[in-house]
């Protein structure tokens, strides 16, 4: 059986995903991109960039955002205000829809679309090695039924089954999985490349309705390179009298650094414009570099940013629906992943915005879960929770957190460890599972507690305590304890180990990354306690064990040292355990040093704790003790 | 004794349709699972399929990302020997002119040919006899193994209308 693919056939540029192992794949073009400009020459049938490539000397006859002309008759306002501006031929065709007139041929937009729509066929075909013949494409919310229609048609035109048409905000909510979150009320905050749209969904039982949607259809990514532009120009200009934007290759290269510039600045504080040999003067060449700030670029576009709320506040008077009865915001469209937008849109929404899905792909990747809804890929009864957010362990000696299930693994997953008593004849170990990344227990989620006893009475760290989590698709976390000397176990089973919200997890992980350092102190002063503590027993029980075979200095020696390594552990610093470890360990070493040069005794080992022996994959670690 | 006896007839009966009925239910299941077991697996062969093939192609593509983020280099460097006979710069940019073609990359030639918008971006129109020729590079494309590496940047012609 064919898959179906999800198309987002955008006004700028269009995408497309599929279901592949559970999860939308976006699939990249012939040419190895994300996306593939809506551009089409429909008389040299050419898409995509290369289309793109001949705008300029072909500006009548290259036809871009079509999706603003698709279904619309040619008297309906907003036709009238593109052709203000569109370079190409519009004129009104069969019924009076709105069509495009190139060479005297005349196309509608869905002939046009039809053309964007067989690359993206072919493409896909050429991903998945087969024929692609089903597709679920993406609207506007406010598309009116015959723009929907003209929608389907092209899909025709090209010979796809439209087995759907879906709303570009759903298709971003469903990209998140918000409908198995039972989030009710959405907010998408979508701002492309030319157009910017706010729509408010609520779920009714398993599917979403648009209550109000609202926008600018002419404010996108295009105007903030605009603006950064401008400004490049001007500054040089100023500086050197020559307007750059009077001489097109000098152009193209600003419009390029100013859009590298703005991208660069998402994730740096200054971006470097550099544009050797931008033009000539009296025959001597002229440079063009500068620095451009983050803040200097947010002073730039802040009034292009702010231009966007007008519409939400009108959108949400629409839904009638107050901004705190918002469950989730959604960010579409490449130019929200500006720090300032993202920055805004949690100010006015009071929440941390849905962005971790590449925005430019978000559509697409929600018209393929749609498609895989369809096609019976995707359970909607499995909760959506693909990773565990955060690291799962238990409490081992010292108070530290030990981890078993690092955060981000896939579930269902598993995992066992060994681990062992920290005292002579401890008959119990004390298994406290916990959820964080710090490295100290306390500082992490306790998820539950539970005690496995009846171990049979050794010296400590001889016992073997299987320690096993089970991680189900569901998120419940069974742990368990079995003594593998008895086979006796127990264990518990802890729901909503996952279900701790967003907002937690981010600030689980930024107390994490905050405390890092001093954390990594503690826990390295813990560990050398924990090793001296263990060199201690080890030395009373060689000692102890050697007996008379001890020469009386040598044994001395090693007494002074243990009480100096006992009095270090009360009141030294961590280095000072460190180094008082190694001397009490080189001293004890003498031990068995003496007894191979007296004589060789067969069957006298030197007594190397079982405990320090790390077998591959098999770690012995102290169980807490629990009295 | 008007005692009641249970009806032996019915009851087997009965429960033989809630067997049934389970049996159904637990077929379809099957059937379900198998389905998305098989396609789960054929997902996975694809996938199989699709790591090799992007192993095998690292290092081309990593070349190619490297080298067409070097590119701007050149193109100043050829920029400035317009104004700068400066031997050494000349030496130096044919050296790295040198080291590039030994990755197999190859300068797309475009100037006084028909425009291909395959080969290269349309940067300005200016008037000229001809129709549609490449009259002037501003930046040079380059291919790398038969691959279009980067796209050369062009002036076309059009004859004046």
């Amino acid at each position: 059986m064919s898959k179906i693919i999800g198309i987002d056939l955008g006004t700028t540029n269009s995408c497309v995903a599929v279901m592949e192992g559970g999860k939308p794949k976006i699939i990249y073009s012939q040419e190895g991109r994300n996306v593939i400009p809506s551009v089409v020459d429909p008389i040299k049938r050419i898409v995509g960039d290369v289309a793109k490539r001949q705008m300029v000397i072909n500006p009548k006859n290259t036809i871009f955002s079509i999706k603003r002309l698709m279904g619309r008759r040619f008297s309906d306002e907003s036709v009238k205000n593109d052709i203000k501006w569109l370079p190409y031929k519009i004129k009104s065709g069969r019924d009076g829809m709105a069509v495009v007139d190139v060479d005297g041929k005349t196309f509608t937009p869905q002939e046009i679309s039809a053309m964007v729509l067989q690359k993206i066929k072919s493409d896909a075909e050429a991903y998945l090695g087969e024929k692609v013949e089903k597709a679920v494409i993406t609207v506007p919310a406010y598309f009116d039924d015959s723009q929907r229609q003209a929608t389907k048609q092209a899909g025709e035109i090209t010979g796809l089954e439209v087995v759907t048409i879906i709303n570009e905000p759903t298709a971003s909510a469903l990209a998140y999985g918000l409908d198995k979150q039972h989030a009710h009320t959405i907010a998408v905050y979508d701002l492309g490349g030319g157009t910017f749209d706010i729509t408010v969904l609520e779920l009714n039982k398993n599917f979403f309705v648009v209550k109000a949607t609202n926008g600018d259809t002419h404010l996108g990514g295009d105007d903030f390179d605009k603006v950064i532009l401008e400004y490049l120009a001007d500054l040089f200009k100023k500086e050197n009298g020559i307007d750059l934007r009077h001489d097109a290759q000098a152009l193209q290269r600003l419009r390029d650094a100013a859009e590298k510039a703005k991208i660069e600045l998402s994730s740096s504080m200054e971006a470097d414009i550099n544009l050797p040999f931008i033009t000539v003067r009296d025959n001597q060449p002229l440079h063009l570099v500068t620095k451009l700030t983050r803040a200097k670029l947010e002073l730039l576009v802040g009034h292009l940013i702010k231009k966007t709320f007008d519409p939400v506040k009108a959108c949400l008077k629409d839904a009638k629906v107050d901004i705190s009865k918002i469950d989730e915001v959604v960010l579409v469209g490449g130019m929200t992943r500006m720090p300032k937008v993202i920055e805004e849109v949690k100010k006015f929404f009071g929440k941390e915005p849905n962005r971790s899905v590449n925005p430019d792909e978000v559509v697409a990747a929600g018209a393929a879960v749609q498609a895989g809804i369809i096609s019976g890929d995707y359970n909607k009864d499995i909760l959506l929770i693909d990773v565990t957010p955060l690291t799962l362990g238990v409490e081992t000696l010292g108070g530290v957190m030990t981890p078993l299930i690092p955060r981000n693994t896939a579930i269902p997953t598993g995992k066992t460890e060994i681990f062992s008593t920290a005292a002579d004849s401890q008959t119990q170990v004390e298994i406290h599972v916990l959820q964080g990344e710090r490295p100290m227990a306390r500082d992490n989620k306790s998820l539950g507690r539970f005690i496995l006893s009846g171990i049979p009475p050794a010296p400590r760290g001889v016992p073997q305590v299987e320690v096993s989590f089970d991680l189900d698709t569901s998120g419940i976390l069974t742990a368990t304890a079995k003594d593998k000397a008895t086979g006796k176990a127990q264990s518990i089973k802890i729901t909503g180990s996952t279900g701790l919200t967003k907002e937690e997890i981010e600030n689980m992980k930024a107390e994490a990354e905050k405390h890092k350092a001093d954390d990594k102190k503690e826990k390295e002063k813990i560990e050398a306690r924990n090793k001296a503590d263990n060199m201690i027993y080890v030395s009373e029980k060689s000692l102890k064990d050697a007996g008379a075979k001890v020469p009386k200095d040598l044994k001395e020696e090693i007494e002074k040292k243990i009480k100096t390594l006992k009095e270090s552990l009360e009141k030294g610093t961590g280095e000072e355990i460190e180094e008082k470890t190694k001397d009490l360990s080189d001293s004890l070493q003498k031990i068995g040093q003496n007894m191979y040069q007296e004589q060789a005794q067969p069957g006298e080992k030197k007594e190397q704790t079982p405990k320090e022996e790390k077998k591959k994959g098999d770690k012995v670690e102290e169980g807490e003790v629990v009295n | 004794m008007d005692s009641l006896i249970k009806d032996k007839k019915k009851k087997p009966s009965v429960e033989m349709y809630h067997w049934k009925a389970a049996l159904e239910k637990t077929k379809k299941e099957v059937e379900e699972y198998k389905n998305k077991y098989l396609r789960a697996l054929a997902d996975y062969q694809n996938l199989e399929k699709r790591v090799v093939d992007q192993r095998d192609n690292q290092r081309n593509n990593i070349i190619q990302e490297l080298i067409v983020k070097l590119l701007p280099l050149l193109d100043h460097m050829e920029k400035a020997e317009i104004f700068s006979k400066d031997k050494g710069l000349i030496l130096a940019k044919n050296q790295f002119i040198k080291v590039i073609r030994g990755f197999g990359i190859k300068e797309i030639d475009v100037l006084g040919k028909e425009f291909n918008p395959q080969l290269a971006e349309a940067i300005d129109m200016v008037k000229g006899e001809k129709d549609n020729l490449v009259t002037e590079v501003l930046r040079k494309g380059y291919l790398y193994e038969d691959r279009i590496l980067r796209v050369a940047q062009v002036k076309v012609s059009k004859k004046a209308n």
